[in-house]
């Protein structure tokens, strides 16, 4: 991956001096007859569109620079003849005609050169009947052999499993660099040649894989012919034959909108939707990473473990085999893991089902392992615990500091909002440790970007240090201070103590650059912090967030458009499963099951005299208790902790020592391979019900398949569970569901299916037929002052020592996800990432002896695996990163299992290892 | 290394004007490899793909091997009239070459060339820096022989 | 140059004359005066003597100079920038490199004028590689001009800082469009910008930016010196001055000339150049360069000047003007110019990048007779769309001399044509 801006990426001089013509008064003109008022400085084309004039474009696209090559989009203007539309700058009173003889002419013209060595394969094209190119030789009735024309003959692409490249099809429109330049900030595609031979292609037109490309496909997206198409789909379906379902991304908590496209039964491609949060973007997971959907590895019955073995059994004879051993057991030899992967509906079901049937609070989910900090620290602080702001307003911030987020890789299409915001203007500070694409973006960006490598663990300190430099240089926000919040005059008490001089020695900060990263974020009119799990998975989680909620409110970022404190939420419902409290201390709409009120109303509404009230275990807590022989039995819904939780040998021992454990996922996964009883369970392909992405955005999803094999919905799967054990959970559909949940949870009160439409709902949603709250605290906190709290650094559990010499810190890639089950199905992303590793700093390796690609042994504390080395300059030379995506090549293994008091959340961001060569 | 270090020199040089530099690659390195432009990419972060797209666009530059001498004659209508086939068959019968080809030894290539402004005295050749005008076939021995003897020299 | 009674020496005054190396010679014909006259005037008066004089861009547009420096002069910014465009690449042309092979250093005194005139501290002399001694003498002339204070700080001590930078080219006819010319200079492919904005609004870097061809560039240290009225006294009312023509192909003594504008092809061929070198008649003229429209005889007596040639649907272009005999083929020479426009064309725009070459493979049908009538209306409708949609003046003149040629003979391409069939 390039971590540099490439250097077209910012407005070509041309381009700024478009957009600064672009004013807010209204000019009138004559199209075809019709007086239209645009704003000052729109184009032809705007003006033309505004009143739906049809006017055919190749090379324009509204995200994009204006190329103005294609020529298809002439009209005639009087006094200037024929002129484009997409570049012309509209005048007082100008007189435009879209459609003349001249203009038609023009177009025909411009139609039969490009046809004239276009190869006129349509009946094969995969692109056939959704190509600009067809579409207008059909307008314009041009049938592409009155000019007798050659072929460039360059050779197809076929050398990667993502993006398929004819290059004869190619009309050098240019859109797909543009997009990959200006919007993706990579720069992989360039015009290459020059006349008739030009080629749009990568540098010294290698192989993509060797390019820069991180395979994102909005290249394929804005592609106007068939020169590039979505490989895995090629052949599988004509595009009138596609079946779109509009719904919603399974992989990370951006929420992107999609198409899934099936055709007889089977799904066979991905296309992107104008969605609120990626407006047509997507990356190489969302458009590619579709094909685990129906893999073969699907479970499609349900198993019960018989003489040692995992054997198909009836749904029936699974249920109630499962019923009746759950019923054995006293509730608090009960647990359950809930899932970010399911939806409300089924989260909200399932803890239920927890509290009702199995009648304790043991439920969990991996929030816990994400954000659980988060969510005890902004609950805290605020009252309310999600992300303040949309992601969409992330595009407007006037500056953006990232702090412990890997936001290109882990949110792709939110890095994408983060790099149209720099290209914008923004300011750009960023907190990591390695030196992952934004931070180098942050380097490169001169006077308007800085990055802090601070060393894992030290965040607390850093930002009590920035607030020292914002308090010292008079860049707070007093009347914001003094009006919405309490508690500051604590904090500057605190803080006092956090110089620069002694911020850098705890940080490793530089002092110039922590004063430099102060002043950018203090002085933006609009600064939005963008933060994940290099923030959460620490011992000091819920006081790292506590520290950057102190930051946004003494600077009035808060209760504002494009500013905020924006947690980024990793999985598609983490946030949903959050508000449904699949949690083992809060009832849904995050009431506590101490309170004796929302215990009672809840109760009242379930036709129960009370609920268990005592606070249940987490998950690590829960797998400590196993271990014990308290927890008894479990029920997992899609899950998988044998990847995902830390300590493995340690989670493994205590799923083994379970009396009774019960799966339900859609593959057979390291967890579910302990289990003695696996449900099979539908994917999101093939459910209803909604998903509530990190922007708080309520989405549908849309069921688009069949269920593979015998495979249920969890909602249903629980129902009939339920009913199993004696309870009516009587829903016909998740929509009754939702309808209980919207009577229970006020920020979903006014949810209504029918109201999600393609846009979703932000909650909170007060009432029925309420637009949905794009940014929160408006008017004041949810808890009414905002809290600054007073935190002191204290150092990560875990320090380096002589045994254990480097500090191991895991997270995310952008080609993989989660635990794998998923992204290591897609015969793509396979291809591409085969298997886990372990990165080291060059000198560091050296001193090892380890070069790029050996085996090295890692072992911690907690037990020890075998990996592979890659050499990169990413992390500093007493620092080491592994991705946790790969069961066999577990970083778990080494992570310890000590948490955050707060708020349970374990420290994966630190471990102390030793790396060995492997001889 | 030392190839390394004087790329590091010419992007120094040219304060990241792309298009000197790779003139002067070019000029020093016989074309433009890909090693280079890679190690140019690195130092001056202009992205690779951009430095193929200028390197490419450009009819002097070429990111492929070619002779150590470039012929290049003159092919705009003034120089047509003149008896340039002639010329091309006195270079064939010299070294064996037509346009768009290089000798076995690559010390020549012969190209074709747009207009070298001398179109009162066509026809025209260039050989790398050097004009030749009013060029009559009896003329290309000696032309030749010159960067023949100038590699001797160096030797 | 040619020799001739005919000839005027106001801007080749000093070519063959003095040393172009040396800046003392320079100085002793007047040089430099003309920028110690300008220092003792305000910028604004420099721009009215221009404008007034009505010196029009020699380049081949013929946009009045003046203007160009009047608008760049009003356009408030932090920098601004004089580039004199030396890529002469028009095939024929060759007026340029003589004026900077023999005069360098009248064109550093006119940017270091123009630079004044409109507020710019820098400047580039963007030079094609083929021209190697100008590139020389200019750098020659560059360090000299420093060395004695007519460059550089406190230009004179008058207080004006100015220096110049010379940018090589690498071989792209394309270049010579002034904004494939500043992205070239940006280190980018020479692809030529959509316009407007134009650049005395935004040119390169997106600076307010004056661009002017070389001859027209030497024209200002003359009118500086000589005032407004002298040189309208010189040329037509409404294309005042002289121009330098430059012949090739069958002519007796071809050659560069400067006559004032007005002067008739006639006059050009027939008094200037000798007549035409062989036996056989004149059957063609193509005027401009090969962007410039093919020509029977019939039109020898028409007046080249920007405006009568306007008139006709013509263009004086570079002043270049290439002769035919009757014993040329005019389909290899249109050919030739096909086969030029599809080498250059940047591939950019889909008019250009698929007409050019449409154009070189129909020609290379009708020259290898194997082409149909339907060919030659092929090349008229192409003809059109790329004059009508092309992006840039490359692909808007690159049909010009092919359908020309076609309409005044028109006979010969039938009878290729006919035997095709």
């Amino acid at each position: 991956m390039s971590k540099r801006i490439p250097k077209n990426f910012f407005p070509s001089e041309t381009e700024s001096y478009r957009k600064e013509q672009l004013k807010d008064t209204r000019v009138g003109l004559i199209i075809d007859g019709e007086k239209v008022w645009v704003p000052e400085g729109s184009t032809v084309l705007d003006a033309a569109r505004e009143i739906s004039k049809d006017i055919p474009t190749l090379c324009h696209h509204p995200k994009l620079s204006v190329s103005g090559s294609c020529r298809m989009c002439l009209v005639e203007v009087d006094q200037r003849g024929l002129q484009t539309s997409c570049s012309t700058i509209i005048q007082e009173d100008m007189v435009v005609h879209t459609e003349t003889e001249s203009v038609i002419a023009g177009r025909k013209q411009a139609l039969k050169l490009l046809l004239s060595d276009h190869p006129l394969d349509c009946l094969t094209c995969e692109m056939a009947g959704n190509c600009k190119l067809q579409d207008y030789a059909y307008r314009y009735q041009v049938t592409g052999t009155e000019i007798e024309g050659r072929q460039r003959g360059y050779l197809d692409d076929d050398s990667n499993p993502f993006i398929y490249r004819e290059f004869d099809k190619c009309i050098n429109c240019t859109q797909c660099i543009r997009m990959c330049t200006e919007v993706q900030g990579i720069g992989a595609l360039t015009v290459e040649g020059s006349g008739f031979f030009v080629k749009v292609t990568t540098e010294g037109d290698v192989p993509l894989q060797d390019s820069p490309c991180v395979f994102c496909g909005n290249c394929i997206t804005v592609c106007p012919t068939g020169a590039l198409t979505a490989k895995p789909s090629r052949g599988l379906a004509r595009t009138w034959e596609r079946e779109k379902t509009l719904t919603v991304c399974p992989y990370c908590g951006v929420g992107c909108a999609i198409y899934l496209e099936t055709k007889n039964g089977r799904v066979v491609g991905v296309e992107p939707a104008n969605g609120p949060a990626n407006e047509n973007l997507l990356c190489v997971k969302g458009r590619f990473g579709w094909d685990f959907i129906q893999h073969q590895d699907r479970l499609t019955d349900p198993l019960i473990r018989k003489d040692g073995e995992l054997v198909p059994v009836s749904w029936e004879e699974a249920i109630r085999y499962t019923a009746k051993k759950l019923k054995e057991y006293d509730s608090e030899a009960l647990g359950v893991l809930s899932s970010a992967k399911c939806t409300n509906e089924e989260n909200y079901l399932l803890q239920k089902f927890t509290r009702m049937v199995l009648g304790t609070n043991n439920i969990d989910h991996c929030a816990r392992l994400c954000h659980a900090s988060t969510v005890a620290a902004l609950a805290e602080v605020f009252g309310s615990a999600a992300m303040t702001n949309s992601i969409a307003e992330i595009e407007d911030a006037k500056a953006i500091f990232i702090i412990g987020s890997n936001t290109t890789e882990s949110h792709p299409v939110i890095g994408l909002r983060v790099k149209a915001a720099v290209r914008k203007g923004a300011a750009l500070v960023v907190a990591d440790p390695r030196g992952i694409e934004l931070a180098r973006w942050a380097e490169e960006l001169g006077d308007r970007g800085v990055w802090l490598r601070q060393r894992p663990g030290s965040d607390v300190a850093l930002l009590n240090g920035l607030l020292h430099v914002l308090i010292r240089d008079n860049l707070i926000d007093e009347a914001f201070v003094a009006e919405r919040t309490e508690g500051f005059n604590e904090v500057r008490e605190l803080v006092k103590e956090y110089t620069p001089e002694r911020t850098a020695r705890i940080t490793g900060i530089p002092e110039e650059k922590l004063v430099k990263a102060a002043h950018l974020y203090g002085e933006a009119e609009t600064a939005s912090i963008l933060y994940a799990m290099g923030i959460t998975q620490h011992t000091t989680g819920t006081d790292n967030v506590a520290a950057i909620a102190n930051l946004a409110m003494a600077t009035g970022n808060l209760g504002k458009e494009n500013a905020g404190v924006n947690a980024l939420r990793g999985q598609n419902n983490v946030q949903g499963s959050s508000d449904m409290a699949a949690l083992p201390n809060l009832l849904p709409g995050y009431r506590k099951v101490s309170d004796p009120t929302a215990r009672k109303q809840f109760a009242d509404a379930w036709g129960l005299e009370d609920l268990p009230s005592e606070e249940g275990l987490t998950v690590v807590k829960m797998m400590e208790a196993a271990h014990a022989g308290v927890i008894k039995a479990m029920f997992i819904m899609g899950e998988n902790p044998m990847v995902s939780d830390p300590d493995t040998n340690h989670v493994r021992e205590a799923l083994n020592n379970l009396d009774f454990l019960v799966v339900s996922d859609i593959f057979l996964t390291e967890t579910a391979m302990l289990a003695d009883v696996v449900l099979p369970s539908a994917s999101f392909a093939e459910r209803e019900g909604t998903f509530t992405n990190t922007e708080r955005r309520i989405q549908l999803i849309r069921k688009a398949i069949e269920p593979v094999g015998n495979s249920k919905s969890d909602w249903e799967i629980i129902s009939d569970l339920a009913k199993a054990m004696g309870y009516d959970f009587a829903y016909e559909n998740p929509k009754e569901i939702m309808l209980e949940i919207a009577s229970l949870v006020p920020a979903y009160a006014g949810v209504r299916y029918q109201d999600l439409g393609t846009q979703g709902l932000q909650w909170p949603v007060p009432y029925e037929g309420h637009p949905g709250t794009n940014y929160l605290h408006r008017d004041g906190f949810a808890r009414g002052k905002g809290l600054f709290k007073a935190i002191d650094f204290i150092p990560p559990v875990e320090e380096p020592d002589e045994n254990y010499p480097l500090v191991l810190t895991t997270g995310r890639i952008l080609y993989h996800y989660h635990t794998g089950s998923m992204s290591r199905r897609v015969e793509a992303l396979d291809w591409l990432v085969k298997e886990g590793y372990i990165e080291i700093h060059p000198e560091r390796a050296k001193e090892l002896g380890v070069t790029d690609g050996e085996l090295v042994k890692v072992s911690s504390r907690r037990g020890e695996i075998v990996t592979r080395a890659r050499v990169v300059d990413v992390t500093d030379r007493d620092t080491v990163f592994m991705p946790f995506h790969f069961a066999e090549a577990a970083a778990n293994v080494l992570t310890h299992r000590e948490l955050d008091p707060k708020a349970k959340i374990p420290e994966f961001k630190v471990s102390a290892v030793r790396v060995e060569k492997v001889e | 290394m030392h190839k390394d270090l004087r790329i590091e020199e010419i992007a120094r040089l040219h304060r990241g004007n792309l298009l000197p530099m790779l003139k002067q690659l070019q000029t020093e390195f016989g074309y433009l490899q890909k090693q280079v432009l890679k190690k140019l990419a690195k130092e001056t972060g202009i992205p690779l793909s951009q430095i193929y797209a200028t390197a490419t666009f450009y009819s002097l530059l070429t990111t492929k091997e070619k002779g150590q001498y470039v012929i290049r004659i003159c092919e705009s209508p003034s120089c047509e009239l003149q008896d340039k086939e002639e010329i091309l068959t006195a270079i064939w019968e010299e070294l064996g070459i037509i346009p768009r080809e290089t000798t076995r030894d690559r010390k020549f290539s012969l190209e074709f060339s747009s207009c070298l402004g001398q179109c009162d005295k066509g026809p025209a050749l260039m050989v790398n820096g050097d004009t030749y005008t009013n060029v009559k076939p009896s003329d290309i021995g000696e032309i030749l022989s010159r960067y023949h003897l100038r590699e001797e020299v160096k030797q | 140059m040619i020799d001739s009674p005919l000839a005027l020496r106001n801007i080749t005054r000093n070519i063959d004359k003095i040393d172009p190396e040396s800046i003392e010679e320079y100085l002793k014909t007047d040089g430099y005066e003309a920028l110690k006259k300008t220092l003792t005037m305000k910028p604004k008066e420099i721009v009215s003597i221009i404008r007034d004089s009505g010196l029009r861009g020699r380049g081949g547009a013929g946009y009045p100079t003046g203007l160009k420096w009047y608008f760049a002069a009003n356009t408030q910014s932090d920098a601004k920038y004089v580039i004199c465009n030396a890529d002469e690449g028009e095939p024929g042309t060759f007026k340029d490199r003589i004026l900077m092979e023999g005069d360098p250093f009248s064109l550093i005194e006119a940017l270091t004028i123009a630079g004044y005139a409109i507020g710019s501290n820098k400047g580039y002399i963007y030079i094609r590689d083929e021209y190697r001694l100008s590139i020389r003498r200019l750098q020659n002339a560059i360090e000299k001009a420093q060395q004695s204070g007519y460059l550089g700080l406190n230009i004179l001590g008058s207080g004006f800082d100015f220096d110049l930078e010379i940018s090589i080219g690498a071989g792209s006819y394309v270049c010579g469009e002034e904004t494939a010319l500043f992205e070239s200079l940006e280190g980018k492919r020479g692809e030529p910008r959509i316009k407007p904005p134009y650049p005395t609004e935004s040119g390169l870097f997106g600076k307010p930016t004056v661009i002017n061809n070389v001859e027209t560039l030497v024209n200002i240290p003359l009118i500086v010196n000589r005032g407004a009225d002298w040189f309208k006294e010189i040329g037509t009312e409404c294309s005042p001055g002289t121009k330098i023509f430059t012949l090739s192909g069958d002519v007796a003594r071809p050659g560069a000339i400067e006559l004032p504008l007005g002067t008739t092809l006639r006059e050009l061929i027939y008094e200037v150049a000798g007549g035409i070198s062989s036996e056989e008649k004149l059957k063609m003229i193509q005027l401009g360069g090969a962007a410039g429209h093919c020509l029977s005889p019939d039109y020898l007596d028409i007046s080249l000047d920007f405006d009568s040639l306007a008139v006709k649907g013509l263009s004086l272009g570079s002043g270049a003007i290439l002769v035919l005999d009757e014993s040329r083929s005019i389909i290899k020479t249109a050919y030739s110019l096909a086969k030029f426009f599809c080498h250059e064309s940047c591939g950019q725009c889909t008019p250009c990048r698929e007409g050019t070459l449409q154009q070189k493979e129909i020609l290379g049908r009708i020259l290898s007779k194997k082409s149909s009538e339907k060919d030659l209306e092929l090349l008229e409708r192409l003809s059109v769309s790329m004059v009508q949609t092309s992006l840039c003046p490359l692909g808007q003149t690159a049909s010009l001399g092919i359908s020309s040629a076609i309409k005044h003979f028109k006979e010969e391409f039938l009878s290729y044509s006919e035997r095709g069939i």
